[in-house]
């Protein structure tokens, strides 16, 4: 079990690539569990990080994380003969660390950014070939404000993005397993999700947040998760 | 799939530091299970070292001492942290205070109860933002953590440090996960050898009836291996220390072994 805080199921999926890569297992069941618990309510709440409303994301009136409590898991399995097009595919991964402090994200962003551009170059593709980032966007003030000056760096301030945590709120060690799921059907459905609650994007925010679903083509995307501890994971998932 | 191993970095009872306790591993000196080291890593600053927990100061402790031996630079490593039960000292702080009517937890308390408390301050301590894995597989974390270390060194071909450490909890909870005595140990791995590499390890999973898990002659020694998840690592230790080679078993999941062929390719450093 990977146990890095909010990234935990989202490095699993980077566990189980280097496991089928080494020949370890043919395929690997991941995902990523967590349930409400009085440490984790008290906790976030000792540090002033929960909203006492709804969350919203990226919202110039952000005040905090709402928590969730989920379980997500999906069947992975190598390239081979029998993949077809359609088929959802992790095209690639990247893992960072902050190195700056165990609760607050580095205030320039670099561990987001040396994920996201870990996942490019483990893919192999350039940042132009994502068309949606699906945000980490846990409405805490620090968070996304880092995190969106992350992706337009990695990205530029074009690419869509939202946060699915105004319908799940953070589900914390869960995050990787419900919102690779959430990946997965956008890109079954052609479909971006919109952001839940959030009514006007922080004016200081240099991404396309999307406020409101979107049905469009989307062929790969980008899904961030960072964790206490600095631990920070990008996953990169595509339509063979 | 094989790793080299370049520096080891070892904690427990009457085992203080790999040079030191290499002779008691190998029954040429007694083993004395009252001595218990007091690690204070350097990396911590004055501040956090005082707020660290147990957990903390055995884990880096041991990551340094490997570290050291390996000459490499610690911010080239990536990282995997191993342990079943991580921050328990802080857990039962935790829960003390959730007994209150309060229920006031501190930030800090908090902020360091996460399983990768160790991993984090390592990185913010040698200033790395390499990738950093925390992992858990109960009694088998030292198997978990190895496995996920070496499949990393294989994948991405760079050094990896592995650190696996357990220390037992405080009653109430000591009751429920009554561990053997603290362990920590640390090894250094890279893909290709150096001209500092001691030992081949060589790792697969196979079926339970491939093989009898190894133990420890000492009386004291198999307690210790028995009881803490880290100190599983025994065997291979006491392997590399004889410097010559072993095929070694330790406990996996349920029905799986791990094996461990040591090779030696020069004389581990003491």
């Amino acid at each position: 079990m990977v146990s890095t805080a909010c990234s935990s199921s989202a490095k699993a999926f980077a566990s189980a690539s280097r496991l089928l890569e080494t020949g370890l297992c043919d395929a690997a069941v991941v995902g990523g569990v967590d349930s409400l618990c009085l440490t984790t309510l008290y906790g976030f709440a000792s540090l002033e990080l929960e909203s006492k409303n709804p969350c919203r994301p990226g919202d110039a009136e952000r005040d905090g994380l709402s928590i969730g409590e989920a379980a997500g898991f999906v069947l992975v399995e190598k390239c081979q003969a029998s993949t077809k097009p359609g088929d959802i595919a992790l095209m690639g991964y990247g893992e960072s660390c902050d190195a700056y402090h165990m609760s607050h994200p580095h205030p320039s962003g670099s561990g987001a950014i040396l994920a996201m551009q870990g996942a490019l170059k483990c893919a192999n593709v350039p940042s132009s070939a994502i068309e949606y980032v699906h945000l980490h966007g846990t409405a805490t003030k620090a968070n996304d404000k880092t995190e969106d000056q992350a992706v337009s760096k990695v990205f530029g301030s074009q690419i869509p993005c939202s946060s699915t945590k105004g319908w799940t709120g953070h589900t914390l060690g869960a995050a990787g397993g419900i919102e690779s799921v959430i990946a997965a059907l956008c890109l079954e459905h052609q479909f971006l999700p919109g952001t839940l609650n959030t009514r006007t994007v922080d004016p200081n925010f240099t991404s396309t947040l999307l406020l409101h679903n979107q049905e469009r083509p989307v062929k790969t995307l980008m899904s961030n998760f960072f964790g206490f501890g600095g631990n920070n994971c990008s996953l990169l998932f595509g339509t063979i | 799939m094989q790793v080299n191993l370049n520096g080891i970095g070892l904690l427990g009872p009457g085992l203080c530091g790999w040079p030191e306790s290499q002779q008691i591993l190998l029954g040429k000196n007694i083993y004395d299970k009252e001595m218990l080291p007091k690690p204070f890593p350097s990396i911590l600053q004055p501040n956090e070292l005082r707020r660290s927990s147990e957990v903390v100061r055995w884990s880096l402790r041991a990551a340094e001492e490997a570290m050291r031996q390996a000459q490499l630079k610690p911010d080239a490593l990536a990282t995997v942290f191993a342990s079943s039960g991580g921050e328990t000292e802080i857990l039962h702080k935790i829960c003390l205070a959730l007994n209150t009517s309060e229920r006031a937890i501190s930030p800090t308390l908090f902020h360091h109860s996460v399983h990768n408390a160790s991993a984090g301050y390592w990185s913010i301590g040698v200033q790395s933002q390499l990738p950093s894995s925390s992992l858990s597989c109960y009694d088998s974390s030292f198997c978990g953590g190895l496995i996920e270390a070496a499949t990393f060194v294989c994948s991405h071909q760079t050094p990896v440090l592995l650190v696996a450490y357990d220390i037992p909890p405080p009653p109430p909870l000591y009751a429920a996960r009554p561990l053997s005595g603290p362990f920590a140990v640390a090894f250094v791995m890279s893909p290709a050898p150096l001209p500092q590499s001691f030992s081949i390890l060589k790792i697969g999973i196979l079926d339970e009836g491939a093989g009898t898990v190894s133990t420890m002659k000492d009386p004291g020694l198999e307690m210790l291996r028995d009881g803490n998840p880290a100190a599983r690592a025994l065997p291979v230790l006491t392997a590399i220390a004889s410097g010559g080679p072993a095929a070694l078993f330790l406990n996996y999941l349920d029905n799986l072994l791990l094996s461990v062929d040591v090779m030696p390719c020069q004389p581990c450093p003491n």
